[in-house]
């Protein structure tokens, strides 16, 4: 099985949205892998697919930013100093529900990364949280608008901080994992810390961004590696073909019917 | 109904043939398998009724904690009912997948037929080789 992956440019949240679906079919259509590393052009707020639209008035600092409903599901992003990534594998078309592996070996390389950085990080767990720390998982409601607000096994976790988030969608035969790593705090979230905040030298950070994507590449692409036993190479080629799947796609997260679809 | 009599998408979606109002009408819903390995159900979009549907096509989507799976259709037809109070009590779905875990009863079309689809015994081969 072929796998590419590569640091795309920031663009707007329709077009990022786009080519995430471009990138479900392409994996579905060519049996490859693909991990895209993006920025957003402008702060924009992402919308889980069964989220009310409505639900946006709960959260004033988000308010004034450009709207997009994600295919994937789960609570609303806030993308301003977020790094996120979307990684499209094929799958059998009898498989079901999450996968599961797929999402842990992403995530544990950030645990170990920012154990490497100087933190503690680890994938919450409900029966861990409660054995462990003594609070209840109730504590953090999978009903609250921001995703980073909401608890659910193998967030990656630094102390009660969540710092990344990711979630999945199946297509016939292939399926996208869509994540966010929480960079630095952002007056449209100012409830959520990031990694500038919690880590000691994380000031740092927000002047390495290009740096900073390129780890977040190749640490994920490590991960794919060992649980998919393949071998990722450099897709920048890719980048073309997929920006044209997506221009078609782009109608269809810019429509209401989409945007306001619950 | 009886799961050894209905016959069953690759992606677990099941359909059986029932009586109603003089017209044969397929019933469709999701096998006790996904409902297993989807876990932690926590929304469901359903179609409307008058919907038309085809076989190998999405109907609706059930959102897990971590993952929104689109539901495939078994069969061509138009939707004639949705079980709407579904949504709201997705529990049913494993308490009773095959009886009141139904989702949506679909008038076939013109020629459609549930000749490709797989029987129990097939079925529960792909699930045990999962």
């Amino acid at each position: 099985m072929d796998a590419f992956s590569y640091i795309d440019e920031p663009r707007c949240g329709l077009m990022n949205m786009a080519i995430d679906d471009a990138m479900l079919e392409f994996a579905d259509e060519h049996r490859a892998v693909v991990l895209r590393v993006y920025r957003w052009s402008e702060p924009t707020l992402s919308l889980g697919y069964f989220q009310k639209i409505s639900d946006r008035e709960s959260h004033l600092p988000s308010s004034d930013l450009q709207m997009v409903r994600r295919a994937t599901g789960g609570g609303a992003i806030v993308h301003h100093h977020d790094l996120t990534y979307s990684l499209a594998v094929p799958q059998s078309n009898s498989s079901v529900g999450a996968a599961p592996a797929i999402y842990a070996a992403v995530h544990e390389v950030f645990v170990e990364w920012i154990a490497e950085l100087g933190l503690a990080a680890r994938q919450w767990r409900e029966t861990y949280n409660l054995q462990t720390t003594g609070v209840h998982p109730t504590a953090f409601s999978k009903s609250e608008f921001l995703c980073f607000h909401r608890r659910s096994d193998g967030d990656v976790v630094v102390g009660d901080h969540k710092v990344m988030g990711s979630a999945q969608r199946r297509g016939k035969a292939a399926l996208l994992q869509h994540g966010s790593l929480l960079i630095a705090k952002s007056d449209h979230a100012p409830s959520l810390l990031g990694l500038q905040e919690l880590l000691p030298n994380g000031a740092k950070m927000m002047a390495k961004h290009r740096l900073f994507a390129e780890e977040v590449r190749l640490r994920i692409q490590r991960g794919i590696d060992a649980l998919l036993r393949v071998r990722v190479q450099c897709g920048k080629h890719l980048n073309q073909e997929l920006q044209l799947l997506a221009s078609v796609k782009r109608a269809r997260f810019a429509a209401q019917e989409w945007r306001n679809r619950v | 109904m009886k799961p050894e009599s209905l016959r069953y998408n690759r992606s677990h979606e099941w359909v059986g043939m029932t009586e109603e109002g003089g017209e044969q009408i397929a019933v469709v819903g999701i096998s006790d398998f996904a409902v297993e390995q989807l876990t932690d159900l926590v929304y469901m979009a359903l179609p409307t009724v008058g919907q038309a549907v085809k076989a190998g096509q999405e109907f609706g989507e059930v959102e897990s904690v971590k993952a929104v799976s689109p539901l495939y259709s078994p069969v061509d037809g138009e939707v004639v009912a949705v079980h709407s109070k579904l949504a709201d009590n997705l529990e049913k779905l494993g308490e009773d997948p095959f009886g009141d875990g139904w989702i949506i009863k679909v008038k076939l079309a013109a020629g459609a037929s549930l000749d490709g689809l797989l029987d129990y015994d097939a079925y529960r081969k792909q699930c045990a080789e999962a």
